[in-house]
């Protein structure tokens, strides 16, 4: 690494996104394609931060359980008989085998090679013929656990064991009323999943602008240029790890009438002028939760390579809806059909869009651009990208300062 | 006053099913799935030496009846023998933790515990003779291995299946001799006739080996009572066939005994007899020579400690107790295990 590069961007393209949000430039092209791009993403992003694997009802009962690999890592979510979820590396802890494969209930977990047979919590519980191995102590050999915490129902896991707990970073998205919409409580019904042939910042800038709206979901969302001067960007919302974006105004439903179809939360009509209507969440890496009038969308990111990644996303009703939907109520499930059937529409235009960008990223004369108002959680957000992975230097300057984005919300 | 030792026939051991599992020759481990279904997710209870968190037995198709739908679990607590919880215990004496099960004891003032199998195993005999022999063969294992971490101080009681006439020849060949091994017990399901042949050969095979058999109220189904099973014994001709031949009953209720006394005591007169075991120095009055000591710990009832300390002043059972540890087959005959097992659940 030579003195004046910051490895993979150049320190003269870190200073220039590292500008006023108006004053900036995006992160160069080559950071979306890159692998010394990717591999600091994955060794100082999602190695060490929360990703969000999935919902508590998933796993409903004990012995319910689903895998997740975190990019190398892979990664095993159960429910314990006593009810408690926990994540553990899916690794066999005799010689590595990769213990059980997508999802389902099971008593025990047992590794397909030589039957080690591990309990729902990851203890060692049967190790054939070891008796004579000298020392063996089966205690110590149990599934490397995984740090999981749950949020409002979503599961999460992090593998650094010294991560700061998910708690603390979210603890102050009640100050704004995200728990009027009873999201904890809230069942999946439907869940997509995407292999995109994109790079997976791109995914996250384009859920947290609004900018594309007018242009690229005209239809779906019926949305113009003007709608755009409603939506409100809070990049000084909190020193935590999410932001917020909000469309004033009587939120939205995903049914295509416009109106929604089942009970809305009681406490949303409560929530104080400045917090109602449509919010983003978006919590870094990869989550983003859309809380709705009567439903809730979600969307997990992970990247799959420096180009490819895969997008979760998952709609939401409330229990009574989602109870009734999953015991089969035909009515429910056609209305709740709908809300799926139009989601897919929009999110066939946002996968599109950014596999396209991704072709024009690739070009190698392509360049750096620019960010318009509409565009500050994007900036915002490449530049917690460019601290946590590739400005090694910290004297370099890298942090997000939260001023600026202050001093644009004045202009 | 020298204190006399504290010999306990009937002391309990609840192994996880991972813990069987683990101890399975190799037919029995790949086909573990097709056992699945018998399996429950079991909570542990506190104060009995349970697991410190949650692990799978076998039960009865009756509890499994009894899980919430979708669940693996069965309700629990499901039904155990809990006569008292003592928060002393150390976790897993029940299923692996021997050594704590030696502090415990020692404790207690028990001297030498003989372990049987607590319900689990007994709920296994309508599986099939070849996974349930195979179940038997990985208790045996896992139990003579619980016992070594103590053999002055733990005996096992092998278990057999009725039916599985070779097995039990190379069980016993297998397990037998094994320094920790204080006897046999049979299981008798409702299923096995009262003439079955495979049942006398399986009975002669322990008869032959010289190992007690302990005929244990928990293995057994309701028309398999002391008498019908002594009288069965004694049909086959087995104790005129083999003198030494005794018969240890635990885990039946003492009233029954008294009841059941005129058929109970009927022997031959070699060196063999029928022993019973009883919880109290008071329990078969006029029988005392008869008599063994069964604590039932960890399901033992609240006064365990008078109890103890009543059978170490009058030596209560000790000299039954002995006699059966004398029955010992000799080292010499055991054999290897057997290389591969045919599996057919
Ligand atoms: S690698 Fe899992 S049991 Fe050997
Ligand atoms: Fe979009």
């Amino acid at each position: 690494m030579s003195e004046n590069t910051v490895a993979p961007i150049s320190r003269k393209d870190l200073a220039a996104l590292q500008l006023p949000v108006l004053e900036a430039s995006t992160l160069p092209p080559d950071c979306y394609h890159s692998q010394a791009a990717y591999d600091a993403e994955v060794k100082h992003i999602f190695t060490k931060e929360w990703n969000c694997v999935g919902r508590v009802e998933d796993i409903p009962n004990p012995g319910d359980y689903f895998t997740k690999d975190i990019i190398t890592e892979p990664v095993l979510v159960a429910r314990d008989g006593d009810g408690v979820i926990r994540a553990m590396l899916n690794v066999c802890r005799h010689r590595g085998c990769k213990v059980v494969e997508n999802a389902g209930t099971v008593k025990n977990f047992k590794c397909p090679y030589h039957g080690w047979l591990y309990a729902l919590n990851g203890e060692l519980r049967g190790a054939p013929e070891f008796k004579e191995t000298v020392g063996f102590d089966k205690s110590t050999f149990g599934l490397k656990p995984v740090r999981c915490e749950i949020w409002e129902g979503f599961i999460f896991v992090n593998l650094d064991p010294e991560a700061t707990s998910l708690a603390d970073r979210f603890s102050e998205v009640s100050k704004f009323g995200f728990e009027a919409y009873e999201v904890g409580t809230h069942i999946n019904i439907h869940r997509w999943r995407f292999e995109l042939k994109c790079n997976w910042k791109t995914y996250v800038e384009n859920y947290i602008e609004a900018y594309h709206v007018p242009w690229v979901h005209a239809e779906t969302l019926g949305a113009t240029a003007a709608s755009l001067k409603k939506v409100i960007y809070h990049p000084d919302i909190t020193e935590q790890q999410w932001d917020l974006i909000l469309t004033p105004g009587p939120s939205m439903t995903l049914h295509p009438s416009h109106v929604p179809q089942f009970r809305q939360a009681e406490k949303v009509k409560q929530l104080p002028d400045k917090y109602r209507g449509l919010p983003v969440w978006a919590g870094y890496p990869g989550f983003a939760v859309i809380p709705m009038l009567d439903c809730t969308l979600w969307h997990t990111i992970l990247p799959l390579g420096p180009d490819t990644m895969e997008i979760v996303v998952g709609i939401a009703f409330p229990p009574e809806t989602g109870k009734a939907y999953l015991e089969g109520d035909e009515k429910v499930r056609e209305l709740c059909d709908a809300y799926a059937r139009n989601q897919e529409k929009i999110m066939g235009e946002d996968n599109d869009i950014c596999e396209r960008q991704q072709l024009g990223l690739k070009a190698q004369r392509a360049a750096p651009g620019r960010f318009c108002k509409h565009e500050i959680l994007a900036w915002k957000f490449d530049n917690w990208v460019a601290k946590m992975a590739y400005d090694d230097q910290p004297q370099g300057g890298g942090a997000v300062q939260p001023a600026r984005a202050a001093a644009l919300n004045a202009r | 006053m020298t204190a006399l030792a504290v010999i306990d026939v009937c002391g309990y051991v609840l192994p996880a099913a991972e813990l069987l599992y683990e101890r399975a020759v190799g037919p029995l481990r790949g086909h573990w799935p097709e056992l699945g279904d018998r399996l429950a997710l079991t909570l542990p209870t506190p104060g009995i030496g349970d697991w410190n968190s949650c692990y799978t037995r076998f039960v009865s198709n009756a509890d499994i009846g009894l899980a919430a739908d979708g669940s693996p679990a069965t309700p629990s607590p499901l039904p155990m023998p809990v006569a008292q919880r003592r928060d002393f215990l150390e976790a897993r004496i029940l299923h692996d933790n021997a050594r704590g099960r030696l502090r415990a004891l020692e404790a207690l003032g028990i001297d030498m515990q003989v372990l049987h199998p607590a319900s689990g195993l007994d709920t296994l005999t309508d599986l099939g003779t070849a996974a349930g022999a195979l179940l038997f063969n990985a208790y045996n294992s896992y139990v003579t291995g619980y016992c070594e971490k103590g053999l002055k101080q733990l005996k096992a009681v092998l278990q057999l299946h009725p039916l599985a006439t070779e097995w039990a020849g190379s069980e016993l060949g297998w397990w037998g001799a094994h320094p920790a091994v204080a006897g046999v017990t049979v299981h008798l399901p409702a299923s096995v006739p009262a003439d079955s042949a495979e049942l006398a050969e399986v009975c002669e095979t322990v008869a032959k080996a010289g190992l007690t058999l302990f005929h244990r109220a928990g293995s057994s189904a309701a028309s398999w009572t002391p008498p019908a099973f002594l009288s069965f014994l004694r049909s086959q001709k087995l104790p005129d066939r083999y003198p030494d031949l005794t018969v240890a009953l635990v885990g039946w209720p003492e009233e029954k005994l008294a009841e059941w006394a005129p058929d109970l005591w009927q022997w031959p007169t070699g060196t063999g007899r029928v022993l019973a075991a009883v919880g109290s120095p008071h329990s078969l009055p006029g029988r005392e020579n008869a008599a063994l000591w069964a604590s039932n710990f960890p399901f033992d009832a609240p006064d365990l400690a008078e109890r103890i300390e009543a059978i170490r002043k009058t030596g209560f059972g000790t000299a039954g107790a002995e006699r059966i540890l004398a029955n010992r087959m000799p080292a010499s005959s055991a054999v290897s295990p057997p290389v591969s097992v045919a599996f057919s659940a």
